[in-house]
């Protein structure tokens, strides 16, 4: 049985390991890009290890350019305040939705389902956030439209609550007098750990990597988070791609190098490597106090 | 109860929905009176439009009796907020003076203007004027987005209405109004081939020599034997033989096949004509042999980069006075051209410089004022293309003006998009071209063969079902078959049917129509 | 009558506590899903959305024109492959985590699966063509040759692409879905293992008695939610992952990238409206006949 036991932990470490390679090679392509000159790319193409290296595009985003650094803590500062705004909507609507005793909670689940079905196009929430809440070149642009609440997170806390939380346990709350409010912060909250790490996690990501606020809404760079920065760069590459000679020898003048795309790709994932093993001890913690059943 | 309360909250969300609706549709609306009210609030004398003509007719335009106001200009290219605060603080000083107006510009990155501008003209924000750039002018004229200008260019462009031919402002109308401001810059385009002097020069070869196809690619061959890693013909991200030696009417789909000789208006279809086949052929057999970069239609880097970086010899361009020298500045080596078919002047090569005036500004006759003195104020011009002298441009020893010293187009943080603006041939020249570029720029676009279609602009929205689906076609198709990827002998007939089922006869047919049309007005 | 309503009162706190969700949703999604009316409208912006004339379907005719049954085909087929595939792979992973024993292997190959998900989806198109560039991509110059094999124009060859683009959609979804499952995976009573392990069960059976049934809730969930989205695609993986190469248009063509073709240009509100009501409208429909089918089986996890 033991022995058993160790086969099998070799062959899932190995399985994994495979996996990781395949999700990492790629990047490791991004990573020497971004150390490479420009020229060597054209003519050498790409590679796992760079052929030559040339640190020129970190040395443009370290100190020919401010707008790294304010990058940095614009995304720094919406992802932390959007997550936590995000988390406390879903909690708050995932809660009531979950309890089944509730009156019209299918009408409020339909209510939200709805959502993720449906959107009258960009031009009418353009319009909405724009015109009526003035939020165009503004740091609120990159939190509220479309991020703040998301129906797919909310469904995954309910189901979460639904089937790891059982109804004896609100019961015995509610025999004791607590009311809803007190049930949710001191009896719900602590047995769901595990999903709230998770989902401020992915919302936590979903702020991180989200451009198309800043597309749509903000045109001053003072306002650009790293995404929408790189966004930028490879908009540009883009369009003169889509666009088959218009003038584009006279615009692509202005293009950023593949290596200089590729390095700011990389200041883009780099905290979110460093970062997610620290969340992950949250996660793991919240497991062995989630795990309260009856 | 559980239906009725279920039914009393959707006629709830109903009704605050359409209250919402109700304003939204107040705002797109009437987005210019709302802001017009708003001026009229501070001053009641404002846009009293018979006032100001009789004092007009004393001096050119004299704003001084209406609102002050702030005017919103658009245009693309990158430029740092603070740069950009800069120029229009400067320009305002101007305007101030002119037009009784501060300006406030923003630059959008070209890969967003066209998003952000449709979200812009669609919600009923205030925007006064903006350059058309990839937008189509047909369509924002149809969708009432964009301002008619007929009746206030007499009276607030005069200048600029003298200056530019009718059929030139021709390509900025739709349905007989005039919907864009014309601007002063290349308005013709010759063909060619750009490729690097050095190579040229060590095998011996003379470019006057090239007369045809069959002499570049005697020519493409011996680069090929001197240098193997290159690839002879590079493209330009995706566009390996450059525009078609045709009119396209806007679109490729019905085209005049030879607006250089011939005074025909018969819309044809490209795609079965002898000459995109003929294209297509060469491109095939030279893509067998090497002298094409293989997968060109799938290309990433610019062409320019191509050369530069020593992958590619050269590339096949639309040109213009002053085209090597612009080209060399970017490759970084010298260059010389081979040009296979003389100027052309029609109407889309205008189309991207085009500036509009929004339906949403707040004052459009001093958006037109505004536009005329762009077009006309050499100072404001320049501020609008160059920036600030010594902050984004200098002087340098031989008159022309370049970036200030250590700073470049990465670094100066204002982008320079000359030909984008109304009028760049009233800005000093830049570094490194013609001190003359100007009056051979103006010679160029005299000298010029005029299509005989120049003034048509093809409005599609009764056959947009059709160009949806044509496009797409176009798009499986055309590039690739450019790029010598396809075999045309089997693909073309295959290319021509697809385009046929998904209606390219009816756009033709559609382009006749409206071309007939035009014709018997003009 | 009396007695519903103290009981409704009980409720109200927790009425209370979706109001500001309600509120964010009334602002950001309902009333701007008013809109949808310019799907049915010849948009004129100096009338006004309201005042521009009604022009019935007329804006959804081009959907159905030309290539439609060859996108409808591709975005269909795609998404099928993906609903099945990437829950199967997710849970899997998930499983395999959740199995290892030590805690610092599983923060590590937790933290590398999730990294694909975080590069943009343009940045990855350059990563596929760093692979498949024809001349001086990764595949052709490095691996190709050390198999002996020739190279090949990757871009013009549509027999790859579906592959391809599998392949990359699960490269870059797959550690994202698995965090919610191993999420849900990690919320599993310890207690029910050593149950099982009482009971003789070993792994397999523990796996398919205990963490199966406890995963169904989060799988019928995730899987209700991709039907309602089966004819929408993700524009940059079939758009820029294969460059917009011609040549690959038929099986890389879907809805969303032929509407961003064909509505590159004209930029007609009303026509891009109408593919979004199309795309919701059918969604929605196979949602509601899944959402059914859900309730007849397993009613507590049916979404509404």
């Amino acid at each position: 049985m033991v022995e058993k036991n160790k086969t099998f932990q070799v062959v899932d470490h190995i399985v994994m390991i495979l996996l990781c390679l395949f999700c990492l090679v790629p990047f490791l392509i991004m990573f020497s890009s971004s150390i490479t000159s420009e020229t060597t790319l054209i003519r050498e193409g790409y590679s796992i290890f760079p052929k030559d290296i040339d640190f020129a595009a970190y040395k443009y985003l370290l100190t020919g350019t401010d707008d790294i650094i304010r990058g940095y803590i614009i995304t720094i500062c919406v992802t932390f305040i959007g997550t936590l705004a995000n988390l406390v909507l879903t909690i708050l609507f995932a809660y009531p939705l979950s309890r089944r005793d509730l009156p019209y909670r299918n009408v409020f689940a339909f209510i939200l389902f709805f959502t993720m079905l449906f959107n009258g196009g960009i031009v009418p929430s353009y319009i909405m956030w724009s015109r009526f809440f003035h939020i165009s070149n503004t740091y609120w642009a990159l939190i509220i439209p479309n991020l703040m609440m998301n129906a797919f997170y909310v469904i995954m806390v309910r189901t979460y609550f639904q089937s790891n939380i059982p109804d004896a346990v609100l019961e015995a709350a509610r025999i004791d007098g607590a009311g809803e409010w007190k049930i949710l912060l001191q009896i719900v909250l602590p047995m769901s750990k595990p999903i709230i790490a998770t989902v401020i996690l992915l919302v936590g990501l979903h702020y991180w990597n989200d451009w198309t606020n800043g597309l749509y809404y903000i045109n001053k760079d003072k306002y650009y988070s790293i995404q929408v920065l790189l966004n930028r760069m490879l908009q540009d590459v883009q369009f003169l791609m889509s666009s088959a000679s218009g003038d584009s020898a006279a615009l692509a003048a202005s293009i950023p190098s593949v290596a200089l795309k590729m390095a700011v790709a990389v200041a883009g994932v780099l905290p979110v490597m460093i970062i997610y093993p620290f969340l992950q001890k949250y996660f793991v913690k919240g497991i062995t106090i989630g795990a309260v059943k009856g | 109860m559980k239906k009725k309360v279920l039914a009393l909250l959707l006629t709830t969300m109903m009704a605050i929905g359409t209250v919402g609706c109700g304003q939204e549709a107040t705002g797109s609306a009437d987005s210019t009176d709302a802001s017009k009210t708003e001026t009229q609030t501070e001053n009641a004398s404002s846009d009293t439009a018979g006032a100001s003509e009789t004092v007009a007719e004393v001096s050119d335009y004299d704003f001084s009796d209406r609102e002050h106001v702030t005017m919103k200009v658009y245009m693309f290219g990158d430029a740092d907020t603070e740069q950009a605060e800069a120029v229009s603080k400067a320009v305002s000083e101007i305007t101030n003076e002119k037009l009784n107006c501060d300006v406030e510009l923003t630059r959008i990155g070209f890969g967003s203007y066209t998003t952000q501008m449709n979200l812009l003209l669609s919600s009923g924000e205030q925007v006064d004027i903006f350059p058309l750039f990839t937008l189509s002018l047909t369509s924002l004229a149809n969708a009432g987005q964009i301002h008619p200008i007929t009746d206030i260019l007499p009276e607030y462009g005069a200048q600029t209405l003298n200056s530019v031919s009718d059929s030139d402002w021709a390509c900025g109308s739709v349905g007989g109004d005039i919907y864009a401001f014309i601007p002063n810059k290349d308005k013709a385009a010759d063909l060619g081939f750009i490729m690097r002097k050095d190579i040229v020069d060590e095998l011996g070869v003379n470019v006057d020599d090239i007369k045809d196809f069959n002499d570049l690619h005697d020519v493409l061959v011996k680069v090929k034997e001197a240098y193997p890693d290159m690839y002879p013909v590079v493209p330009d991200f995706k566009d390996a033989r450059g525009l078609a030696p045709v009119d396209t009417l806007g679109d490729n789909f019905g085209v005049l096949l030879d607006p250089y000789n011939s005074d025909s208006l018969t819309v044809e279809n490209y795609f079965t004509s002898d000459i995109f086949k003929e294209i297509c052929q060469t491109s095939y057999d030279w893509a067998k042999e090497g002298l094409i970069m293989p997968d060109a239609s799938s290309n990433t880097e610019s062409g320019n980069n191509l050369m530069k970086t020593g992958k590619g010899f050269g590339r096949f361009s639309h040109m213009k006075v002053g085209f090597e020298e612009e080209t060399e500045a970017a490759v970084g080596r010298d260059l010389v051209c081979w040009r296979y078919k003389e100027p052309l002047s029609y109407t889309s090569k205008l189309s991207s410089s085009l500036w509009c005036v929004s339906e949403t500004s707040v004052d459009y006759d001093r958006a037109v004022a505004l536009l005329n003195l762009m077009y006309t104020d050499p100072e404001l011009s320049t501020l609008f293309i160059d920036g600030i002298e010594g902050v984004h441009y200098e002087y340098k020893a031989d008159g022309s003006i370049g970036y200030p010293e250590g700073k470049d187009a990465a670094t100066v943080g204002y982008a320079r998009q000359a030909w984008g603006w109304p009028n760049e041939q009233i800005t000093p020249v830049w570094e490194g071209d013609s001190a003359t570029l100007w009056e051979e720029l103006n010679a160029f676009n005299e000298s010029a063969k005029q299509s005989p279609a120049k003034g048509f602009v093809f409005d599609n929205s009764s056959v947009l079902n059709e160009v949806t689906a044509v496009t797409n076609v176009y798009d499986k198709y055309y590039q690739a078959l450019l790029a010598g990827q396809l075999d045309p002998e089997t693909t073309i007939p295959t290319f021509v049917e697809e385009m046929d089922n998904a209606g390219l006869q009816t756009i033709i047919a559609e382009k006749q129509r409206q071309l007939d049309e035009w014709a018997a007005t003009k | 009558m009396r007695s519903k309503k103290t009981k409704l009162k009980r409720f109200i706190p927790l009425y209370m506590m979706m109001v500001p969700g309600l509120a964010y949703l009334l602002i950001n999604n309902y009333i701007p899903m008013l809109g949808i009316v310019i799907a049915f409208k010849q948009v004129n912006f100096r009338k006004g959305i309201i005042a521009s004339p009604w022009v019935g379907l007329s804006n959804f005719k081009f959907l159905f024109k030309g290539d439609a049954w060859i996108i409808t085909r591709n975005t269909l087929g795609y998404n099928i492959l993906f609903i099945f595939l990437t829950p199967i792979i997710a849970i899997t992973v998930a499983i395999l985590l959740n199995e290892l024993r030590s805690a610092m292997s599983k923060k590590f190959y937790q933290t590398v699966i999730l990294i694909p998900y975080l590069i943009s989806i343009v940045v990855t198109s350059y990563l596929v063509y760093a692979f498949l560039a024809t001349d001086n991509g990764y595949f052709n110059n490095t691996i190709l040759p050390l198999f002996g094999l020739e190279a090949k124009s990757w871009y013009s060859s549509p027999q790859y692409w579906p592959f391809i683009l599998v392949l990359v959609h699960i490269w870059k979804g797959f550690g994202y879905s698995t965090i919610i499952y191993y999420a849900t995976l990690v919320g599993i009573d310890s207690g029910y293992y050593e149950a099982a392990a009482i009971d003789g069960a070993n792994r397999w059976k523990r796996i398919v008695h205990v963490t199966l049934p406890a995963l169904k809730p989060t799988i019928i969930t995730l899987t209700l939610l991709s039907i309602g989205r089966i004819f929408y695609s993700d524009f940059g993986l079939f758009y820029q992952v294969p460059m917009s190469s011609g040549p690959l248009l038929d099986v890389t063509n879907t809805i969303d990238t032929y509407v961003y073709r064909a509505l590159m240009q004209s930029n007609n509100i009303g026509m891009s409206s109408a593919a979004g009501v199309y795309q919701s409208i059918i969604g929605f429909i196979l949602v509601l006949g899944a959402n059914i089918l859900t309730r007849k089986i397993s009613a507590e996890d049916a979404l509404f």
